[in-house]
């Protein structure tokens, strides 16, 4: 799932096994990666800290707003008996320094990475809570955000003067995650976590009436759009070393593309169809593993991951979505002092190098497929996309961050 | 031929902190809101922040409540939408070296909208006040310390902006067709305003409290450009400018007293000062440059000030607790900030009484349960004065409209303690 706890992962724990959590997760962070593993072992703790981020991303800019504050916190119900420590509730929160969120939709012919994109620019609210069942847990978090949708309508009054009436909503966007674990033996837990499709949707409808001349504008876009995700995953933990497995899928496929969609009329101009190209964007799947090792006080960690891409191979049309598959590899480490425990991590996401290649054809109206000629009664081919004749991506995501968590 | 749009607009919407309208749970409901020298742990941290470092153990506050407009406008009901949301708060207290700190969140979540901005034209008789004063996100992160009788709390309520910085339209001819694309970038970045807190027990019977928030609104600046470029028909652009601030909640200041005649007795009172004299102009502002050699050129919409004028607000509650239960009662007068209308706004409000009524129910310690829980409920009725408006003959000949109407609430909420 493409939001920043995907990209930067939640707290140094986790983020330094490379995000190979669904069945190892077993603290506030859980909140994220599998709700069920919230109830995975007794107690609570607090979890605060700071993750950066840096691109070096082939044709385009540096991620917007690389740098977050993290929060996550679990409690038990204060339950006595057979119920004790098996209802836990917490909440995960990742903040941006000036922002809530910040949507980005590119032109159709911007060089673009569609899986980073805006994800680095929201924050993330994600309340959540498990139960225990013998050797069953289950977990269900929330993630909110907002989107904006509204009308403005402006025309003249008797004296030519203009009345508006105006009518914008946030409304609340929530969408579910849900998980169960099962501890297999006493060393091998299994799980599975799902993740609802989430998106921020932007729509504005412009109305106005100027000296007879319509000015209407309807203004559509889903912003921070995340998947459909399914992962599954185990974890083997004896003694002082846990290893962790994860593969999962993520339904791209029924992404509309991060384009914005317009309708309009305009004065003299009339109605204006907007150029919005269909991408078949492409279902992913990816696997990642993870270590954990503790040597005294000390513990250090690693993992890796992989991910096919999104965005299909072949563009020979308007659009420049340069997403490569992705090879992640991530180191970590930290130390506890009595109830406190400091971790940090680094992580690299290498984007694989892909080339687009242009083709020109005027008669072929599918704006994805290829090129049009811009002004066909001009010699030569008039063409101004970014992309043409060729255009080459790739890059690599450098992360890091550090993590304090203190038991409750 | 180039042509050139400019339409630009400058709205305000007003509304006071939904939690001032609706209470952070139950028990300020139930108390007409004047729990400000009383409150202790999650419930403080919107009146009083200085309480969160009072509480013993961490808490967790979940509250739903609804309020229900009964407001006419001219005999007919105004358009007032019904309110409803969730609350929660949470406080950690901690100590260091002795002294007692403690941290917490608010949070109030209206159930259909995070935020909603509603303008209406400068003429039409409407709630300015409460078209949309319960119809916002809160988020209330505070920090407290405790020293000896006093306490001390400070934090931040936090709201967003949402701007464009980047929306373009380019229509344009590709192979001989017209064509559109766009480009779009839209913020929210985060807006906030103090808030303070000090708490003083000088004996056993009496506590006085303090606050101050500052003042808050939400700011919308939309920026649509569109770039035309048809060959022999039209080139030039078209810029759509909005921009609108709503939520304007007024810098306040409380002066909250408890007094406990009897160990299962408290009774308070509460004065909050509001400065709505800052608020520049209630009215939505449009102003729209059109070159595109239309005559005559379009006139500009009249902009007069608001001239709210600053209020105190008066408040008062009693509670009676034993081991398991408790009552609540509360009262209050909240005089209107909008002067007469007589020109041409047409802001609806009036002066409010208030009368509510709250009960408690504590589930002590037992086999299951490891703390207490504390479940609330309360009702509110607020009274809005019948006032009947009649326009300056010179501006409006003839002109009039009354309004009117009460307010129903209802709160329920637990507290959960860890």
């Amino acid at each position: 799932m493409a939001n920043p706890l995907e990209v930067v992962g939640l707290t140094s724990r986790h983020a330094g096994r490379a995000g190979a959590n669904v069945a190892a997760v077993d603290d506030a962070a859980a909140v994220y990666y599998n709700p069920a593993g919230l109830v995975a072992r007794p107690g609570a703790e607090l979890s605060i800290g700071g993750v950066g981020a840096r691109a070096n991303l082939d044709g385009s800019g540096s991620l917007p707003d690389p740098f977050g504050v993290q929060l996550a916190v679990r409690v038990p119900l204060p339950l006595r008996g057979p119920a004790k420590d098996r209802v836990v509730i917490g909440m995960a929160l990742h903040l941006l320094p000036s922002d809530i969120a910040h949507v980005v939709a590119p032109a159709p012919d911007q060089p673009y990475y569609a899986y980073y994109g805006d994800r680095m620019s929201r924050l993330v609210v994600m309340p959540g809570a498990a139960v225990r069942f013998g050797r069953l847990a289950v977990g269900a978090s929330i993630d909110m955000l907002a989107g904006v949708d509204g009308q403005i309508v402006a025309t003249e009054g008797a004296t030519r003067a203009i009345d508006s009436r105006i009518d914008v909503q946030i409304p609340t966007v929530a969408r579910v995650g849900a998980g169960a674990t099962w501890q297999l033996t006493r060393c091998v837990r299994i799980a599975i976590a799902y993740r609802q499709r989430f998106e921020i949707p932007v729509e504005t409808s412009v109305r106005t009436l100027v000296a007879g001349e319509p000015i209407d504008l309807d203004l559509a876009v889903s912003g921070q759009f995340t998947p459909h995700v399914v992962t599954v995953g185990g974890a083997w933990e004896r003694g002082r070393h846990v290893v962790s497995l994860d593969a999962r899928y993520a339904r791209w496929s029924d992404y509309a593309g991060p384009y914005v969609r317009v309708e309009s009329r305009l004065p003299l101009v009339g109605d204006v169809p907007a150029l919005s190209p269909r991408v078949p964007f492409e279902d992913t799947f990816g696997a990642r593993a993870g270590l954990e090792s503790k040597l005294g006080r000390w513990t250090a960690r690693g993992g890796y991951g992989f991910e096919t891409s999104p965005s299909p191979a072949v563009q020979a049309g308007v659009t420049n979505l340069l997403d490569g598959p992705r090879h992640t590899f991530a180191a970590g480490g930290g130390r506890t002092f009595g109830r406190l425990r400091v971790d940090a991590h680094v992580q690299l996401e290498l984007v694989g190098g892909r080339e687009l290649v242009k083709e020109v054809d005027n008669d072929n109206p599918d704006p994805f497929k290829t090129l049009r000629d811009e002004d066909p009664m001009l010699d030569g081919v008039q063409i101004t996309n970014p992309g043409f004749p060729s255009i080459r991506g790739g890059g690599h995501v450098l992360s890091a961050g550090l993590t304090v968590e203190v038991g409750l | 031929m180039r042509s050139l749009l400019v339409l630009a607009a400058l709205a305000h919407g007003v509304a006071a902190d939904p939690l001032d309208e609706l209470g952070f749970g139950a028990a300020a409901t139930g108390m007409a809101n004047a729990r400000g020298a009383l409150a202790v742990g999650a419930e403080s941290i919107h009146v009083d922040p200085s309480g969160v470092a009072l509480a013993e153990r961490p808490e967790v506050l979940l509250g739903w409540q609804i309020a229900h407009d009964r407001l006419e406008i001219n005999g007919d009901a105004a358009s007032v939408l019904d309110a409803h949301g969730t609350s929660f708060g949470l406080t950690v207290p901690f100590r260091i070296r002795g002294l007692r700190f403690g941290a917490g969140t608010a949070l109030y979540l209206p159930d259909q909208y995070l935020t909603r901005i509603q303008l209406t034209p400068i003429g039409e008789p409407h709630y300015l006040r409460f078209e949309s004063a319960t119809q916002r996100l809160v988020v209330e992160p505070v920090v407290a310390v405790a020293l000896g009788d006093w306490s001390f709390g400070a934090g931040a309520s936090v709201l967003a902006d949402a701007r464009t910085r980047d929306l373009v339209f380019d229509v344009g001819v590709v192979a001989g067709t017209k064509q559109g694309e766009a480009r779009l970038d839209i913020e929210l970045p985060i807006r906030i305003a103090p808030l303070l807190g000090v708490r003083w027990r000088p004996s056993r019977k009496v506590e006085v409290g303090m606050s101050f928030r500052g003042e808050l609104s939400l700011d919308l600046a939309l920026d649509i450009v569109a770039n035309i470029d048809v060959p022999n028909i039209v080139t030039g652009d078209a810029t759509i400018a909005l921009r609108s601030v709503s939520h304007f909640t007024p810098a306040r200041a409380t002066l909250a007293a408890a007094f406990y005649p009897r160990a299962d007795l408290a009774l308070t009172a509460q004065a909050t000062w509001e400065n709505w004299s800052a608020l520049g102009s209630g009215v939505p502002d449009l102003r729209i440059l059109l070159a595109l050699d239309i005559e005559p050129p379009l006139v500009d919409s009249m902009q007069p000030p608001a001239r709210f004028h600053d209020i105190v607000t008066l408040r008062a509650g009693a509670e009676w607790r034993t081991r398991c239960y408790r009552l609540r009662g509360g009262a209050g007068y909240l005089p209107s900030p909008v002067p007469a209308q007589t020109g041409l706004t047409s802001f609806a409000d009036g002066d409010r009484t208030l009368a509510t009524l709250g009960a408690g129910l504590r589930i002590a310690p037992n086999a299951i349960l490891a703390q207490p829980i504390d479940l609330d409920v309360a009702l509110a009725w607020h009274h809005v004065f019948d006032d009947l408006v009649r326009k300056d003959i010179a501006l409006s000949p003839g002109g009039a409209f009354s309004s009117g109407g009460e307010i129903l609430q209802a709160s329920a909420s637990a507290t959960v303690r860890f």
